[in-house]
C-alpha cells in the first residue's frame, strides 16, 4: 500500500503514508515507513510488525527514514512489540528526523530502542555484526 | 277468495326467489339449510317461501341429511316441520341441525323432486313440540300425496279431524272450500311447484311426482297437525285408529286447513286446545302416544328450540345489518379477486409499517433516554478523574481544562492539582495509553498512585519511580506518561519529573516592560520513560526557580501533536499561543485557542495552567538530577545531556569519565547538575540512597 502525497488536503489524517515490507534473508524482516504515523496509522504499523514476529522473523528493522512525525501511539506500537520480542530476537529502528528522534528523547525511550541513522547499520545490528550504537 | 289467493301466491313466489337464491348461495358457503329462515322472516306470507325455500334446498345440505331417521314407513314422503311462528316473531325455518326430523326410510323415488335431492323419503322435522313454539312441517312428496298414503300428511289430517274434529275441523270445514280450492291449486301444483299461498301465514304446499310440493301449514294450524302426523307416522296408524283410507279422505281436509290460513292463530290455539281437551278416550291416547313415542327422538327438544331461537336471532342481526355495511359488502363483492388480494397485501403492509414504526419509536426513545443515563455517568467518571482544583493556592492561580479528542482516540487523559503541606502545591499530568473505557481503569490508578506518593511527602522523582515499580504489573502492557510536580512558594521553585511526559512550559511573564515572552528552554535528553514501559523511570528530576511572575504550562501530548498545516502543533507554537492570551489565560482558553489554530486533534487535551504572581526576575533551571546508567553512558544520552545543560564539551566528557568509573562499581550512579549564576556544577554521588529507602518503604521489589 503506497499513496501519494495529497498536498491540496488540509486534513492531515489524509496525508501520504506508505508501508513496506520486504526480506532481505530468512531470518529478516524490515518495515519501511513512509509519510506520516500518527494514531490512524499505527495500527498498520503494529500489524506489520506482528506479521513479521508471527512469521518466525527474528531480526526486525523499522525503517523510518522517510517518517515526517510520529505521534505518541506509534511509539507506544514501538514500546509495545519491543517488549513482546522473544530472546535472542532484535529490534532495529532507522531514523535520522530530528522531529522523530525528539519524541523518542522527549518520552525517554531513545534509550529502549537501538536506534540508527542508516538502514545499513540497522540490519549489521540485528544481524549482531556490531556492537549497538543509539 | 281467489284474487286472495293470487296475492299471497305472488309475494310467496318472488320471497322463493330471494329464498332459494339466499338458500343457494347459503349451500355454496356450506351453511347448509340454515338461510332459508331469513327469507321467512318478513312476516306470514313469506313463511311460506321460506319453507318452499327449504324445501328446494335442503336435501342438498347435510343437514338433511342428518335428519333422524325416524321409524321407517313405507311411504316415502317426506314431512317437515315449517317454521311457524307466531305473530311477532320471525318464523323459524326448519333446520335439520336444529329441529328434529323423523325421516322415514326414503322410498323409490318416484321421480326426484326439484327439491327431493335426498330422496322422497318421509321426513318430519320439529323444531319444537311445545304448543306456543312454532312448528312447521316441509312436507316433501316425491310420490303422490293420496293413494301413496303419505302418512303424515294423512295422519296429520287424521289428528286435525279425528281428534280435532270438536274444535279445529270446525275451522277446517269452515275453509273447507278453500281448501278444496287450494286442493286444486295443488293438483296444478304437481306439475309445477305450487305457488299459491292462500294465507299470509304458512302455506302447505304438496308436490306430486316429480315435481315437488312443498306443504306449509298454518304456523299454528300446522303445528298440532304436524304434530299430530309426525306421532302418528312414528307410532303408526292403529294408535289413531285410521286406516289409509281415512287417511286419504281426511288429508283434504288437513291440507284444507292448511291451506285455508286464514284463522288466526287464537283460532289455531283454541282449535288445539280443543284437540287436547276434548279429546278423551282414543283421540288422548293418541294425542300422549306421540308424545310419548318422539320422547326418545325429541329428547333435546328444547335444546333444539332454543337454537332455533338463537337462529332466528342470528337472522335478525344479519338482517338488522346497517345499510353501510350492506353497501360495502355489494362493493367488496363486485371487486376482482386480484385486486382484493392486492388491497389485502396493501392493508397488511401498512399495518406492519405502523407496527415498525410504532416500535421503532419505542425503541429510539428508550436508547435517548439510556444515552442520556450513559453521558450522566460518563460526566460522573469524568468528574472523578479530571476534578475540579481551587481556582487559588496559595500565590498561584490555577487552572484546568480537558477536551477529547475529534475522533476515536478519546480517554486517557487525566490531571490533577492539590495542596500539599507547607503551602506546597503538587499537579499531576498524565496520559495512559490506549483509549475509551479500557484506559479509565488505569488512568485513575495511575493518578493515585502518584498522588499517594507526593503527599506522603516523595519528591517527584521518588514518586515516578515507586509508581513504576508498583504499577508496572498492574498496567498489564499499557504504559502511562505522566508528569509530577511540586512548586515550592517560599522557595519559589518548581520541583519536576517526568516519566515519558512533555515537560511543562515555563513561561516567565517578565516585567511586562517590552512585552516579551521568554520560555525556559528544557532539556530533553536522558528524559525517563513511561510507567510501565518495562525501564526503571523517575531517574531525572529538574528544579526551576521562578522568582517572579511566570506562567507553568502542563500538557499532554494531545496539545503539541495536535495537527496544524499537516504538520504537529509543537511547542513553540505553544508558548505563542501561551504569549497570545496574554497572563490571566486559563487552561481552558489556552485549549480553546489550541482547537482553533489546529486542523485536527486526533487525540485528547489537557492542560493544567498555574500563574505565578508577584516577584520579580526570569524563571531558569536550577538544578538538575540525573540517574545514570551504563547504557545511558554508552549511548552517548548522558553526554548529551550534559552538553544541553551547558557544558563545555571538556567538562561533559570529565564527568562521562568519572561516571564510568562510578558505574563500573555500581549499577547507577546520581549525577547532580547545579546550574547557577557560575558555571555548572556537577557532584556524581552513589547510588540514590533516599530512592532506596523509598522503595524499602512501600515494599516494592
Amino acid at each position: 500500500m503506497l499513496t501519494t502525497a495529497d498536498t491540496s488536503s488540509p486534513e492531515p489524517f489524509t496525508g501520504a503514508f506508505g508501508i513496506i515490507q520486504s526480506q532481505p534473508d530468512e531470518r529478516t524482516s524490515v518495515v519501511a515507513l513512509e509519510g506520516e504515523l500518527d494514531l490512524g496509522r499505527a495500527p498498520s504499523l503494529k500489524w506489520a510488525l506482528v506479521d513479521s514476529v508471527d512469521a518466525g522473523y527474528k531480526q526486525l528493522v523499522v525503517d523510518l527514514t522517510r517518517v515526517r512525525f510520529m505521534d505518541s501511539t506509534a511509539l507506544s506500537v514501538l514500546v509495545g512489540v519491543n517488549r513482546s520480542l522473544d530472546v535472542g530476537a532484535r529490534l532495529a529502528i532507522v531514523c535520522v528526523n530530528t522531529n522523530v528522534l525528539k519524541i523518542f528523547e522527549l518520552s525517554g525511550m531513545d534509550g529502549a530502542f537501538a536506534i540508527f541513522p542508516t538502514l545499513d547499520e540497522a540490519l549489521a545490528h540485528v544481524r549482531g555484526h556490531t556492537a549497538r550504537i543509539g | 277468495m281467489a284474487s286472495h289467493a293470487n296475492r299471497p301466491a305472488r309475494g310467496a313466489r318472488a320471497s322463493r326467489r330471494v329464498a332459494v337464491a339466499i338458500a343457494a348461495g347459503c349451500c355454496v358457503l356450506g351453511l347448509g339449510a340454515l338461510p332459508t329462515a331469513q327469507a321467512a322472516k318478513p312476516a306470514n306470507s313469506t313463511s311460506s317461501s321460506a319453507v318452499s325455500g327449504e324445501a328446494t334446498v335442503a336435501p342438498h345440505g347435510k343437514h338433511a341429511e342428518r335428519a333422524v331417521q325416524a321409524e321407517s314407513v313405507p311411504a316415502a314422503p317426506a314431512i317437515a316441520p315449517a317454521p311457524a311462528p307466531p305473530p311477532g316473531e320471525p318464523p323459524i325455518a326448519a333446520h335439520g341441525r336444529h329441529g328434529r326430523a323423523i325421516q322415514p326410510a326414503p322410498g323409490p323415488p318416484p321421480g326426484a323432486g326439484a327439491g327431493a335431492g335426498t330422496g322422497p323419503g318421509l321426513g318430519l322435522r320439529r323444531l319444537d313440540r311445545e304448543p306456543p313454539l312454532a312448528r312447521g312441517h316441509r312436507h316433501q312428496e316425491g310420490a303422490a300425496r293420496g293413494e301413496t298414503s303419505s302418512a303424515p300428511g294423512s295422519q296429520a289430517a287424521a289428528v286435525s279431524a279425528d281428534e280435532s274434529r270438536q274444535g279445529a275441523e270446525a275451522l277446517a270445514r269452515k275453509h273447507k272450500g278453500k281448501g278444496k280450492e287450494r286442493g286444486g291449486g295443488k293438483e296444478k301444483g304437481g306439475k309445477e311447484e305450487s305457488k299459491e299461498s292462500v294465507s299470509p301465514t304458512p302455506v302447505l304446499k304438496i308436490g306430486k311426482g316429480k315435481e315437488a310440493s312443498t306443504v306449509a301449514l298454518s304456523q299454528e294450524t300446522a303445528g298440532p297437525s304436524a304434530t299430530a302426523a309426525s306421532l302418528s307416522s312414528s307410532a303408526a296408524s292403529p294408535v289413531a285408529g285410521t286406516g289409509p283410507a281415512s287417511i286419504t279422505s281426511v288429508a283434504p281436509v288437513a291440507k284444507a286447513i292448511a291451506a285455508a290460513g286464514v284463522h288466526t292463530q287464537r283460532a289455531t290455539r283454541n282449535a288445539r286446545h280443543r284437540v287436547a281437551a276434548h279429546a278423551p278416550g282414543s283421540p288422548t291416547t293418541v294425542a300422549t302416544a306421540p308424545v310419548a313415542l318422539l320422547a326418545p327422538s325429541s329428547g333435546s327438544g328444547a335444546k333444539a328450540s332454543a337454537a332455533a331461537r338463537a337462529a332466528v336471532k342470528h337472522t335478525q342481526t344479519s338482517a338488522a345489518q346497517p345499510a353501510l355495511v350492506k353497501t360495502i359488502t355489494r362493493i367488496v363483492g363486485v371487486v376482482p379477486i386480484p385486486v382484493r388480494i392486492l388491497i389485502a397485501a396493501l392493508v397488511a403492509l401498512a399495518l406492519a409499517l405502523a407496527g415498525r414504526s410504532r416500535l421503532s419509536g419505542v425503541r429510539a426513545r428508550r436508547l435517548a433516554r439510556q444515552r442520556g443515563q450513559l453521558l450522566e455517568d460518563v460526566g460522573l467518571l469524568q468528574a472523578a478523574l479530571l476534578p475540579v482544583p481551587p481556582v487559588r493556592l496559595g500565590p498561584v492561580a490555577t487552572s484546568v481544562a480537558y477536551r477529547p479528542a475529534d475522533g476515536p482516540g478519546a480517554g486517557g487523559d487525566f490531571y490533577d492539582v492539590f495542596a500539599l503541606d507547607d503551602g506546597r502545591l503538587a499537579v499531576i499530568v498524565g496520559d495512559v495509553s490506549g483509549h475509551g473505557r479500557e484506559a479509565l481503569p488505569h488512568t485513575a490508578l495511575v493518578r493515585f498512585t502518584v498522588r499517594a506518593y507526593l503527599e506522603a511527602g516523595l519528591a517527584p522523582r521518588n514518586a515516578l519511580q515507586t509508581a513504576g515499580s508498583v504499577l508496572e504489573r498492574q498496567l498489564a502492557g499499557s504504559f502511562a506518561t505522566v508528569v509530577a510536580a511540586i512548586y515550592h512558594p517560599r522557595e519559589r521553585t518548581l520541583t519536576y519529573a517526568s516519566a515519558g511526559h512533555p515537560p511543562p512550559v515555563v513561561l516567565g511573564d517578565g516585567d511586562g516592560a517590552d512585552g516579551s515572552l521568554e520560555a525556559i528552554e528544557l532539556t530533553t535528553a536522558c528524559s525517563a520513560p513511561p510507567i510501565g514501559a518495562g525501564m526503571r523511570t523517575g531517574t531525572r528530576e529538574t528544579v526551576i526557580s521562578v522568582p517572579g511572575p511566570a506562567r507553568l504550562c502542563f500538557h499532554t501530548d494531545g496539545v503539541t501533536e495536535a495537527r496544524i498545516e499537516g504538520d504537529l502543533f509543537g511547542a513553540e507554537r505553544l508558548v505563542g499561543a501561551l504569549g497570545d492570551l496574554g497572563r490571566e489565560a486559563t487552561a481552558r482558553a489556552l485549549l480553546d485557542s489550541v482547537a482553533e489554530r489546529t486542523d485536527a486533534r486526533p487525540d485528547d487535551m489537557a492542560a493544567c495552567l498555574l500563574r505565578v504572581e508577584n516577584g520579580a526576575g526570569s524563571p531558569a533551571i536550577v538544578h538538575e538530577l540525573l540517574e545514570l546508567d551504563r547504557a545511558a553512558v554508552a549511548s552517548g544520552r548522558a553526554e548529551r545531556f550534559l552538553r544541553e545543560s551547558g557544558m563545555t564539551a571538556v567538562a561533559a566528557a570529565g564527568v562521562i569519565d568519572s561516571a564510568r568509573a562510578e558505574l563500573d562499581l555500581r549499577d547507577s550512579a546520581l549525577l547532580e547538575l547545579s546550574l547557577g549564576d557560575g558555571p555548572p556544577h556537577v557532584e556524581l554521588a552513589h547510588d540514590n540512597v533516599i530512592h532506596a529507602a523509598a522503595l524499602t518503604a512501600v515494599g516494592a521489589r
